[in-house]
């Protein structure tokens, strides 16, 4: 049922564009709200992105891909600096990696950190306690906090936000008798009440 | 002479007798009566038969059974709402009420049955009933804690009569039956006003009318028809639903608590605001379940409108770490500010005017959680971006 670390790592940048299942969706929201690693990843992976999607990107002129084709042909690679390229590039720049590779560990961690403690940016949460606790007042008006808390809960349902409580539960089909009519076992296609309205 | 003397002990008898005759209309009032309602002008009489009607309803809510059709309409920033219901009461817990789809709609009644221990809402356009167990009394929790032990209800009156002018305006035939008209008017600044129509025979509000600070009508409920202490049976009380609807159980709210409790049980400190709206009073507190962050659920009243404060630390500020306010209107007509200081977030919600809010969100001054170090947003930059280009990228 929950995806571990490895599998939210691989699907984070199609969860970033939304690319994913409403379940795999669901599933990588919960695992990020426990996981401060993958979390870490994610904030870090949207940050870069956005950073590289503030970056205008440059117009090539027309006759730039023609030209450059035919001056790779022209040009053939010698012989001596390809193998300079393998022999001495590859290994050092592979070394520089290494050594850097630590430093940019501890950086990032210390740079995502700050990140984890975005919010989801949702009043619904807040709207929905102070409808619920309105509904105790003597001179309420139940039938419109009744109404606005019933809507609050349907915008809360649909963005997943009812998750991010404690207590909550995933949603099963089982009610209990106690809570039903006869009519339980009518099929899915629920016909509603007709109501006659007052004259 | 004797004539004389008669009648100035018949005159002095009367004078004793009765006092109005030599002080007029104010002597009639007894040593304990209140004083007229501070820049009312309202008669204190009539002030004082409205504010005994307004404790009847406050005394009896609930304890009236009836079956009944109600209309809503809310007017807001974002648009007009309007909603018509079918209500069903049985005294003093069991309530269903099904609000009608629009003529637009294909699906069912959007249903509410509550049972004083739980409240069950079907949602027919998901296909799903929410479950909430009834929060344990909001009210009741506090009422052994406080002082004088006295049931909120009785301080939401007391708190009435200090904050709003209460007069009765008139009386109206509505649906059939008599009202009493009685406005609520608020004596602070900010706060939005009422109008409720009270039934003559019982102790019930038959229409209500909110108006906004600015004094703009906000929202109006009406009953359609009603039909007092009416037949029927508690099976109308369950839902009517196809047995695969899928269940959503959802969090129950806890008690309102004192502050000093909630400050023992939050593990952080809570920064109070130094300016409290004129009138309004700390009811309590309430820790939330919100999973993200911990929030501290503050609530104020003036006895007819609320203002709930929420309080997070570590949480508030954009990215960049930078201190903020903004202010929003929410569907339902309330209005929220945000504000987030020093690392906390601070988010302040009611009906009350927008300006007091925001007041009310710069008199908080959280204590500093922790200094971070500065860094060069370069370092960031290619920390991440070496990061991801080594690390995630295949």
């Amino acid at each position: 049922m929950n995806m571990n670390c490895e599998k939210v790592k691989s699907l984070l940048s199609a969860y970033l564009d939304s690319e994913l299942s409403s379940h795999e969706m669901r599933q990588i929201r919960l695992h990020l709200i426990d996981c401060e690693t993958c979390k870490s990843e994610y904030e870090s992976l949207r940050t870069t992105k956005d950073i590289l999607g503030m970056l205008d990107s440059p117009s090539l002129p027309r006759e730039f891909w023609p030209e450059l084709r035919d001056r790779i042909k022209s040009q053939p690679i010698p012989k001596s600096y390809s193998n300079l390229f393998m022999k001495l590039i590859i290994p050092a720049a592979a070394m520089v990696i290494l050594a850097i590779l630590p430093f940019v560990m501890a950086t990032h961690t210390r740079a995502s950190k700050d990140f984890i403690s975005t919010k989801p940016n949702s009043i619904e949460p807040y709207v929905r306690e102070y409808i619920i606790s309105e509904l105790d007042r003597p001179f309420s008006d139940k039938t419109s906090l009744g109404f606005v808390a019933a809507g609050q809960a349907v915008t809360m349902y649909s963005s997943n936000l009812f998750e991010l409580y404690d207590g909550y539960s995933e949603p099963n089909d089982t009610i209990p008798a106690s809570t039903r009519t006869e009519k339980q076992t009518q099929p899915k296609a629920f016909q509603p009440v007709m109501f006659v309205s007052p004259k | 002479m004797f004539k004389k003397t008669i009648a100035i002990i018949i005159l002095c008898l009367l004078i004793i007798l009765f006092p109005s005759v030599s002080y007029g209309h104010e002597s009639l009032s007894d040593p304990g009566h209140k004083p007229p309602l501070e820049n009312s002008g309202t008669d204190p009489c009539n002030a004082e038969a409205a504010l005994e009607i307004i404790e009847r309803v406050a005394e009896n809510t609930g304890n009236i059974s009836f079956k009944a059709a109600k209309t809503v309409i809310m007017w807001h920033p974002p648009g007009t709402t309007a909603c018509m219901s079918n209500i069903t009461h049985k005294a003093p817990n069991l309530t269903k009420t099904e609000y009608l789809p629009s003529s637009s709609s294909t699906c069912g009644l959007r249903t509410i049955i509550s049972d004083g221990k739980s409240t069950w809402h079907y949602e027919p356009s998901l296909e799903v009933v929410f479950h909430m167990p009834e929060i344990p009394s909001l009210h009741d929790d506090l009422k052994d804690k406080n002082e004088g032990g006295k049931p909120n209800r009785i301080k939401d009156i007391a708190l009435i009569k200090d904050n709003y002018e209460v007069s009765m305006v008139s009386t109206e035939n509505l649906i059939g039956r008599s009202a009493y008209i009685i406005e609520l008017k608020p004596r602070h600044f900010g706060n939005p006003s009422r109008k409720i129509w009270v039934d003559k025979e019982y102790p019930f509000i038959l229409k209500t009318e909110k108006y906004g600070s600015d004094g703009a009508l906000s929202s109006v409920s009406f009953y359609n028809q009603i039909e007092f202490f009416p037949f029927f049976d508690d099976d109308i009380f369950k839902l009517d639903i196809p047995s695969n609807i899928t269940k959503v159980e959802l969090p129950v709210l806890s008690g309102l608590i004192p502050l000093d409790e909630l400050n023992r049980k939050a593990d952080f400190s809570i920064p109070m605001p130094e300016f409290i709206p004129p009138g309004y009073v700390i009811e309590g507190g309430i820790l939330s379940s919100y999973k993200p962050f911990p929030a501290a659920h503050i609530r104020l009243t003036d006895g007819l409108n609320t203002i709930s404060y929420f309080v997070s630390p570590g949480t508030g500020g954009n990215n960049k770490g930078q201190d903020t306010l903004s202010t929003m209107a929410d569907m339902s007509g309330v209005n929220v500010v945000r504000r987030s200081e020093k690392g906390y977030d601070l988010t302040l919600v009611g009906e009350s005017d927008e300006s007091l809010l925001k007041k009310m969100a710069e008199s908080i001054h959280p204590p500093l959680i922790q200094n971070k170090p500065p860094r060069h947003p370069l370092v960031d930059y290619l920390s991440s971006f070496l990061y991801q280009l080594f690390l995630l990228e295949r």
